[in-house]
């Protein structure tokens, strides 16, 4: 089921995404004063470093998508 | 043949789903995030204006209080609501009564906006709107009118805060509205593949469904055509390779005897050898009950021949049903893609004529002769097919007369009915062209009962004139089986007033003939209520002595193969004269089909036959000929002269 679906690319690319995400998420100061958004983004971040950890995209996986393979 | 590409999945199906699925989602947040921004922009500005309306009533009552001194009081009121704001906001107030008083307080607000703003107060305001806001050099001002009977307050702000609000707003919902398309992108890729895939699964057990053969798992005929097709369209000529049909002979019997349950059991078996015998790239269907097809790629007349005889080898030898060795015997037909046809209709048409021809050579296989033009006499026979409902109902079918004659005297003794089809379109048709297709047709009762009515009634019509000779009419061994087959003759003879004497059967053995004891019942009950029974084609079929034996038959015919060339060939006289000692054993009178000259009809008569049938005679004719020949010449030439 863990089959890792992401390419190299694709993990780098949510790393970069998951920790510019989480970093605002908890530095943005005053700027979104808001918790439910600053609680979806640090959510969305952290689903971002999973899926760089662990190469596997749920999402992916359930649509049948395989950036990893050249097959798609 | 409808092809199972239909069922084949749309490609972009998916593409289209997550198109339509991110769509919605566009339009979703693009709708959720307008309104929410309105929403919330409204309250914001309803909020402020509320507050400037409080506040001008506030300096109102102050003004109201003060009387001469207000202006220095609401100067004094303004600045000190200044100190409570972190940046100053641009304020202006005038204030004007009946007695002509008017005075104006400005605070940063520059002279050209505080013109432009009053411009639109007095275009905007009425009495129903006495507040409102405007956006004037980028920066949304809002203003309030405040009369009384005697004096008007008008007073205006800047408004930062609204501005700051509506930025505010804008970025969460820029946010939330990333976070919302986010999941919608989520959503429609999970939920575009799931649908996708539940719509393939669907159509696989469809393609299954169609294209298999509950009982054996066997793919069946749409299967093939759908291989053919795709073959031909990748590569765009006609696949090469031999289609075998294989049909297990009497498969009927072994469902009567063994049951039907053991009957499928036996299919089953029978299929899994067929499978394993092939290889990959062959193919096995199943056609029908006891028919099976099978396609073998790449083969040539030669190496389809040899693929025959290892296929009848392979399933011949025993099959074990509960415990019980069964032995079957196969007839296979093959006919060649692409030298017979490249169309998979065709093929298995061509093959289905080359096993009736196997069967009729009784020889395990055959392959399709493409020289003898079947192919239009079969073509011929599906247009029969279709046709014949109408040929019944119309009374296409006609009875043809052909005498039988005693050899002596040359006296009409009886009468053979042969039936005949008055075609539309193609003439008289012979019986060989159409007796198979009733008999295959499920027609055949309609047939027979039609052809015994004709025949009671030609008695009838006869017995009118005077003329009481008997009539032979060829039953189907199928009509036999048909419950109330005597009873309906039975009534017939009675209504039209005909004794049962008149009336004979002659039955056909034929290869396919069915068992003995099955038509016995029939036959013995028409030989209860007087019709006479003979045996027709004698010597030719599979059990003609039991035949005798046990149906106490009137007469029997000789078949013409045997009369044919009796005076040359001694091995034909022989069984001839066989057939007379045997007729003579049994007690029954013999006649001898297919006299064609005198000299047999000298030897017959010499040889102590009763009567002749044949061209000698007469061939069959229309009941109207026929008729006229009873009444003005009922003697034929005998055989002496």
């Amino acid at each position: 089921m863990m089959k890792p679906n992401l390419h190299p690319w694709d993990r780098i690319l949510r790393g970069v995404i998951g920790v510019v995400v989480i970093a605002f998420g908890l530095f943005n100061g005053d700027f979104l004063e808001e918790p439910i958004i600053e609680i979806l983004i640090i959510i969305f971040g952290v689903l971002n470093l999973v899926s760089l950890a662990t190469g596997w995209c749920p999402v992916y996986s359930l649509a049948n998508i395989d950036t990893r393979s050249k097959k798609p | 043949m409808t092809t199972l590409f239909e069922l084949q999945l749309d490609k972009s199906l998916r593409r289209k789903l997550i198109f339509i699925c991110l769509l919605v989602a566009i339009v979703i947040s693009a709708i959720y995030s307008v309104i929410a921004y309105r929403l919330s922009s409204e309250l914001g500005v309803d909020t402020e204006i509320r507050f400037l309306e409080k506040r001008a009533l506030f300096l109102m009552a102050e003004i109201e209080e003060e009387g001469d001194d207000a202006e220095e009081r609401v100067a004094e009121l303004i600045s000190l609501m200044q100190t409570t704001e972190h940046q100053p906001e641009e304020l202006y107030l005038i204030f004007q009564d009946n007695e002509g008083t008017s005075w104006e307080l400005n605070q940063f607000m520059p002279k050209k906006t505080v013109s432009d703003v009053l411009q639109q107060i007095g275009t905007a305001y009425s009495a129903d709107n006495k507040s409102g806001f405007n956006r004037v050099d980028g920066h949304y001002h809002i203003w309030t009118v405040q009369n009384q009977p005697d004096k008007t307050l008008t007073l205006v702000i800047s408004s930062h805060s609204l501005d700051q609000a509506r930025a505010h707003i804008f970025k969460r919902l820029i946010i939330s509205s990333v976070i919302v398309f986010w999941i919608a992108v989520w959503l429609a890729l999970t939920l575009s593949s799931w649908i996708a895939k539940r719509v393939e699964d669907k159509n696989e057990a469809l393609k299954k469904l169609a294209t298999h053969d509950n009982l054996t798992g066997l793919p069946n005929r749409l299967f093939l055509a759908d291989l053919f097709e795709r073959y031909q369209r990748k590569h765009n000529a006609p696949e090469k390779g031999a289609l075998f049909l294989i049909n297990i002979d009497k498969f009927k019997d072994i469902n009567e005897t063994l049951g039907h349950r053991n009957g499928d059991k036996l299919l089953i078996v029978f299929a899994h050898r067929i499978e394993h015998f092939l290889s990959k790239d062959q193919v096995v269907i199943r056609t029908s009950a006891d028919e099976f097809l099978v396609w073998v790629p790449e083969v040539d007349a030669e190496n389809a021949c040899h693929f025959a005889d290892q296929l009848i080898a392979t399933l011949t030898s025993a099959f074990q049903i509960d415990q019980l060795p069964i032995q079957l015997s196969i007839t296979i037909g093959i006919a060649l893609s692409p030298n017979h046809s490249d169309e998979i209709d065709s093929l298995m048409m061509f093959a289905d004529i080359a096993m009736n021809e196997a069967r009729k050579q009784r020889s395990a296989w055959s392959v399709f002769d493409e020289t003898q033009q079947i192919e239009q006499n079969s073509q011929k026979t599906l247009r029969y097919r279709s046709e014949l409902t109408d040929a019944l109902r119309e009374h296409q079918f006609k009875l043809y007369y052909q005498p039988k004659v005693d050899l002596q005297t040359g006296r009409i003794i009886s009468t053979e009915a042969l039936a005949r089809w008055h075609h539309p379109e193609d003439g008289v048709v012979p019986p060989i062209m159409f007796i198979s297709i009733i008999e295959q047709s499920g027609k055949i009762r309609e047939f027979g009962r039609y052809v015994i009515k004709t025949s009671i009634r030609q008695l009838s019509f006869w017995k009118s004139k005077g003329i009481a000779v008997p009539i032979a009419v060829n039953l189907s061994p199928y009509n036999l089986l048909d419950p109330d087959i005597v009873t309906f003759t039975q009534d017939l003879l009675k209504k039209y007033d005909i004794e049962p004497k008149l009336l004979e059967i002659e039955l056909t053995e034929t290869a396919t003939s069915l068992h003995l004891q099955t038509i016995s019942k029939s036959l013995n009950a028409f030989k209860e209520i007087g019709v006479q029974l003979s045996i027709d084609d004698f010597g030719t079929g599979m059990s003609s002595l039991a035949y005798i034996s046990s149906l106490h038959v009137d007469t029997i015919k000789i078949d013409r193969a045997f009369v044919r060339d009796m005076d040359e060939n001694e091995r034909h006289l022989s069984i001839v004269q066989t057939a007379l000692n045997l007729a003579k054993a049994f007690d029954c009178t013999v006649v001898a089909e297919g006299v064609e000259n005198v000299t047999q009809a000298n030897l017959l008569a010499a040889l102590g036959c009763h009567y002749g049938q044949g061209y000698y005679y007469s061939r069959p004719i229309p009941e109207e000929q026929f008729t006229a020949m009873l009444q003005f010449s009922p003697t034929l030439p005998v055989a002496s002269t």
